[in-house]
């Protein structure tokens, strides 16, 4: 006999307080996987890492969530988010040495790799130059709500507090900020990996919203 | 706005609201399922501030020197139209400047060159540069010097002596401790990591002061200048075969490759315009311009000739 979902939910979440997470995840499984293929627009990866999801529910420890249902959202934005950084590092280094335009014959110097740390040393300093560069050219009012936010740590109703605005005026701020931060690392070519490849509108047809013209 | 913009605002907005508990996970799904694109540039906008995130430790390093807020200043330092200006600064530079005192001249060729003043301060030419050093008409204690290529600093400050240094169409004053100084003749940048400059120009309104943790950049076919703020660490780091560049005009990136790297890269007119923002090392041979190549998202070619130059992709 078939259980009902919500009261196999209710049983696991009644089974105990660091339960109660693994219950919700059985209970919104269909739009975590939703969102999952949504997010990262590939349907197989998006089994993938609702498995992973699930692993790092386990593996949570216990304590309370103010509201699972969007912690396990978020939990899930950040699993597709890492995927895509990780793939972009890969790229990153696959790329870094295209001697093909440059005959290989000639350059004594022409080695596949440098020394893996000199390499993650040079990219680190590179972003930090960058980003100290894009928050230094950001309006007053969204550089110090990002600054508060993201430096400072403060969560967006203390920044709004703060800086004596609304939440939607500190919304509004961060907004310009993320959106600020994409273009710049763009220009410098810190996101353009991930960007141009994977992600390409034509490339998949996995996106039920689609249309044709 | 655009229709791209739109969508990147929305991306935006979305981001922000992720984090916060009353996000509606819901309609981002659908949002995210209206077009690809969508989550294009969602993920954009989500792997720059993780970039954010992960180097806030060194972020908030850095902000501990700078507390105050500070938007980039430019100033227009051309009165007048660049062709005219030109012509106006290259009589001015032209200019005797009176009876000529006893001078020292210093020229580079592929080392660096440390040069000692009386007063202990310190000169280190960079390779292919050059500089006169010369002590100042009718001042025991004054020093003029014209630098061509790059020189890293260590001035020891005496407000009783008046130094100066011409670099290309500007001149540098009221001089105190450390800063660097490129000069093509045409492009500018100085950096100073301690301490301060006075950096004046014949058709300058006013002085501009460039302090500890700042680079003017003068950039002559925008007959702009514009003081950033900058990583103190990264002035004058060549001495240590590295470049670091915010958001530096890459023809004087192109013109560092030769100085420092020994390597000629040719830049098409489309690409005289970009600037480049990152860290390179010399000392490599053409390893430093694939460097810069790739930072850049361009190609590095080979042409007739042997002749290395950069391209988009």
């Amino acid at each position: 006999m078939l259980t009902d979902p919500d009261d196999a939910a209710d049983d696991m979440a009644r089974a105990g307080p660091d339960n109660g997470l693994a219950a919700l995840y059985h209970r919104h499984a269909g739009e975590l996987r939703r969102f999952l293929a949504a997010r990262s627009g590939d349907a197989d990866l998006a089994e993938d890492l609702f498995q992973d999801l699930w692993i790092k529910v386990g593996a949570r420890p216990s304590g309370p969530v103010s509201d699972g249902r969007a912690y396990l959202f978020r939990m899930a934005n950040n699993l597709v988010l890492d995927h895509a950084r990780s793939r972009q590092r890969g790229m990153a280094r696959d790329r870094a040495w295209i001697d093909e335009e440059v005959p290989s014959s000639p350059l004594p110097e022409a080695r596949p790799d440098p020394a893996p740390d000199a390499e993650a040393q040079l990219a680190k300093a590179q972003e930090t130059l960058m980003l100290t560069r894009a928050m230094a050219s950001l309006p007053p009012g969204a550089r110090q709500a990002l600054h508060l936010y993201r430096l400072e740590e403060h969560s967006q109703p203390e920044v709004a507090k703060i800086m004596g605005i609304s939440l939607s005026g500190v919304e509004k701020h961060l907004a310009l900020a993320m959106k600020h931060l994409r273009a710049k690392l763009l220009d410098c070519g810190l996101l353009g990996a991930a960007a141009s490849e994977g992600a390409e509108p034509h490339s998949g047809g996995k996106t039920p919203g689609e249309q044709s013209s | 706005m655009t229709a791209k913009q739109t969508i990147i605002d929305q991306a935006a907005h979305w981001h922000v609201a992720s984090m916060r508990d009353d996000m509606d996970w819901d309609a981002f799904t659908r949002w995210l399922e209206e077009t690809p694109e969508h989550r294009t540039r969602y993920d954009e906008i989500a792997r720059a501030d993780a970039m954010l995130l992960g180097n806030r430790e060194a972020l908030r390093a850095g902000r501990a020197s700078d507390q105050r807020p500070e938007r980039p200043r430019r100033w227009g330092l051309w009165a007048g139209a660049g062709a005219a200006a030109a012509a106006v600064l290259a009589l001015a530079l032209n200019l005797p400047s009176g009876p000529k005192p006893a001078s020292s001249h210093y020229v580079t060729g592929d080392t660096s060159r440390q040069i000692a003043l009386k007063d202990g301060s310190s000169i280190e030419l960079a390779p292919h540069s050059q500089i006169d050093i010369g002590d100042m008409a009718g001042q025991t204690t004054g020093q003029a010097m014209r630098l061509s290529g790059g020189a890293y600093f260590d001035i020891r400050h005496d407000p009783a002596r008046t130094m100066t240094i011409a670099a290309g169409p500007l001149e540098l004053r009221d001089i105190g401790t450390r800063f660097d100084v490129q000069t093509d003749g045409d492009s500018v940048r100085v950096a100073v990591a301690q301490g301060s400059v006075s950096v004046t120009a014949p058709e300058l309104e006013h002085t501009v002061p460039v302090s500890g943790g700042h680079a003017l950049v003068y950039d002559h076919a925008s007959s702009h200048a514009q003081v950033e703020p900058l990583d103190q660490q990264a002035v004058g780091t060549w001495r240590h075969g590295q470049l670091f560049y915010d958001d530096t005009p890459l023809t004087l990136v192109a013109q560092d490759l030769e100085r420092y790297g020994g390597i000629h890269v040719d830049l098409p007119p489309d690409l005289r315009g970009r600037r480049f923002s990152g860290v390179l090392t010399v000392g490599e041979g053409q390893k430093t311009a694939r460097d810069l190549a790739r930072l850049m998202g361009l190609d590095l070619v080979r042409g007739a000739g042997g002749r290395l130059s950069l391209r988009q992709r």
